[in-house]
């Protein structure tokens, strides 16, 4: 009997006046509080080829309160991870249950790792962004941090599409530390991040890219650009860049590197600017392709300075002075067009404003207000000084000429879609205003193609199309001097193919060329070796061909014959 | 008559207890089945994960490219080494349709 009233009365007390002590004591056994963190969203190229993805890896933790011999620990650690012993050995001395050693190691240090058992320290699985293609398009995409964050590029720009669920959520266990009924049974899964497709081509893209790197292996260049846009939609289809980074290895790149020169750095454009200077000229009826201009004796002075041309030309065609690219006779021409005009032609091509594309950081360039010039700047503009603009900006004015005067807002992400695949956002091509008529845009076109076939970008022109295209070649400012330097150019070549109904609109800029730097030499060629394969890669017939076909078409019963026989 | 209504009573206590117990059993062995399950099927989702990075790497460009001109001694066609064969001929034949609807708008800007 007095065992029963000792029995209850330890009942009562562990029931009611512990009761709240036992609970926390009992949850804390068989509840197990984890974070569940979802996927982040796939970045896939317009063919659906894979360019940022994740893949799990193992992070490893301690527990310092469960570990006897922090500095042996920290010791075996540090040879393993080929971490420093010390900082490693402050860590496990905390009095903390949890602390990260490392996070997201390599397959050979987990298993070396794993061999060690060692006391206290353990794994748990994350997952870490992985780009399965290195370098390629690296600029574009940016990169995540070690919390899948986006940090750079369109990881950056799009994170909140891309980023999945984070749900901290208590599961029930054995004493054997076993989940009794997994979470899900319950509550869903986090939902991953959602997928974007992008416009870019991969194949296009590594064209570009290659093309590239053999010019700025060949001229020994600081660096350079090939951007590709599709001209009738703004889409863009290739975007290399030099210097470029591995996105897979960040620690070992630099913010010199990563920038994406793209969009944040202006230039000056130097005489691929004319392009739009002409433009202006035949939309204000100020010039014809046959109007006479005086190019005098190759020479003209500014207020106190020269503006050379490369050779004398005496009296040339409109025509003629956009394929020889005289500075003179474009000097003369902005004087005829005036200050306020050739600024808002500027603008309206988009210098000194944002393209609106979707990428983060991007610079508006220099282009001044007209009160704010001195008497030098507007001959300056003439041929494409006192301007500095995106390779975007100058790519996208180009693409207006290409596409009958609309100027289109250029984009990167096409569509994003669900964890079903099912798409929940599309882009749709946007026209942000009409700078010039059709049939100037088409003059302009006539006037690029004879460029290409007789004049300065001759090294440009693609067997069996016709293209239309610009150079230039500009001298860069050195920082020191503030002046032009005679020793740093960047050359340049823009244009767009096949001229009659183009596909694929080019620029290309080679930074700080050693030797010639010519935008004829240096950039030209790089600009047919991109073209010649993207066209062949889009299926764009040579211009003769559909000729071809058509002459050919008698004898076959359903009016064709394979253009082969 | 009591003692066998007590006995009923008693049983079907019993029996409703027991099938309540056999209940909660099984729903943890369930719940272990499903635990077991969910990390194979985590485990073959990361091999997934693993397979189509690799799949992804191995058919880059780059190394296709460099495989073709390397192992194979592949280099590009030249120009009049590519014939495009149209995949409707009549596309070929040049009319005088008017172009198609632009797939654009105005922005305002």
């Amino acid at each position: 009997m007095f065992g029963f009233v000792i029995l209850f009365l330890r009942f009562g007390y562990l029931q009611v006046l512990q009761a709240e002590t036992m609970k926390l004591k009992a949850r804390q056994q068989h509840e197990k509080p984890i974070t569940l963190a979802s996927n982040r969203g796939a970045i896939v190229d317009r063919q659906g080829k894979p360019l940022a993805l994740n893949l799990d890896v193992s992070s490893v933790y301690a527990t310092p309160s469960s570990i006897d011999d922090p500095a042996g620990v920290a010791r075996q650690l540090a040879r393993t991870l080929g971490v420093s012993r010390e900082s490693l050995e402050k860590r496990l001395r905390v009095k903390r249950d949890f602390v990260w050693i490392q996070r997201k190691i390599g397959d050979a240090q987990f298993k070396r790792l794993n061999d060690l058992a060692l006391p206290g320290v353990d794994v748990v699985v994350e997952s870490r962004r992985f780009y399965p293609k290195g370098t390629l398009l690296a600029h574009v995409l940016g990169f995540a941090g070690i919390d899948s964050q986006g940090l750079e590029g369109l990881e950056n720009g799009y994170d909140k599409h891309l980023r999945g669920q984070v749900r901290q959520v208590v599961l029930q266990q054995d004493a054997l530390g076993r989940i009794i009924i997994p979470e899900n049974r319950r509550n869903p899964q986090p939902l991953s991040g959602h997928a974007i497709s992008l416009t870019i081509d991969e194949v296009i893209q590594y064209i570009a890219e290659e093309a590239l790197d053999q010019a700025v292996r060949a001229t020994k260049a600081r660096g350079g650009a090939v951007l590709v846009m599709a001209p009738k939609t703004g889409e863009m289809l290739a975007w290399a860049l030099r210097p470029t980074f591995n996105p897979n290895h960040i620690p070992q790149a630099s913010p010199e590197q990563w920038r994406n020169r793209g969009v944040t750095d202006p230039y000056e454009p130097g005489s691929t600017l004319k392009v739009v200077l002409a433009a202006a000229a035949l939309e204000s009826n100020r010039v014809a392709p046959d109007t006479l201009l005086y190019a005098g004796d190759g020479e003209v002075p500014i207020n106190g300075t020269v503006i050379h041309d490369h050779e004398k030309a005496g009296w040339l065609t409109f025509r003629e002075a956009v394929q020889r690219s005289s500075n003179v006779a474009f000097v003369k021409m902005s004087w005829d067009l005036g200050k306020e005009r050739v600024y808002q032609f500027l603008r309206t091509f988009g210098f000194g404003e944002k393209t609106g594309i979707d990428l983060p950081g991007e610079s508006i360039g220099i282009l001044r207000q007209p009160d704010q010039w001195s008497q030098r700047t507007l001959p300056s503009l003439a041929i494409g000084q006192e301007i500095a603009v995106t390779p975007l900006q100058l790519l996208t004015a180009v693409s207006a000429i290409a596409n009958e005067g609309w100027l289109m807002k250029p984009f990167l992400v096409r569509e994003i879609s669900d964890q079903q695949g099912r798409s929940v956002w599309e882009h749709v091509p946007h026209i942000r205003r009409r700078p010039i008529s059709a049939e100037t845009a088409k003059t302009v076109t006539g006037l690029l193609v004879n460029v290409v076939e007789r004049g300065t970008g001759k090294r440009a022109a693609v067997p069996g199309y016709r293209v239309a295209g610009k150079t230039g070649t500009a001298q860069k400012v050195d920082p020191e001097t503030g002046t032009y330097s005679s020793t740093k150019f960047v050359g340049s070549f823009v244009g767009f193919v096949p001229a009659e109904d183009s596909q694929i609109a080019i620029l290309v800029v080679i930074d700080e060329p050693q030797g010639p730097a010519w935008g004829g030499v240096v950039a030209a060629p790089v600009f047919r070796k991109v073209a010649e394969q993207t066209l062949r890669y889009l299926s764009v017939a040579p211009g003769d061909e559909p000729r071809m076909a058509a002459s050919r078409s008698r004898t076959a019963p359903d009016g064709y014959q394979p253009n082969w026989e | 008559m009591k003692w066998v209504l007590w006995t009923l009573l008693m049983m079907s206590v019993s029996g409703a207890l027991l099938f309540y117990v056999w209940g909660k059993v099984d729903v943890v062995r369930v719940g272990y089945e499903l635990d077991a399950l969910l990390k194979k099927k985590a485990a073959l989702t990361q091999e997934h994960e693993r397979l189509q990075a690799r799949f992804s790497q191995l058919t880059a460009p780059e190394r296709i490219a460099s495989e073709a001109s390397d192992t194979l001694g592949m280099r590009p066609p030249g120009a009049r080494q590519v014939v495009l064969v149209p995949s409707h001929p009549e596309e070929r034949i040049p009319n005088d349709e008017p172009a198609p609807l632009r797939l654009a708008r105005q922005t305002g800007d």
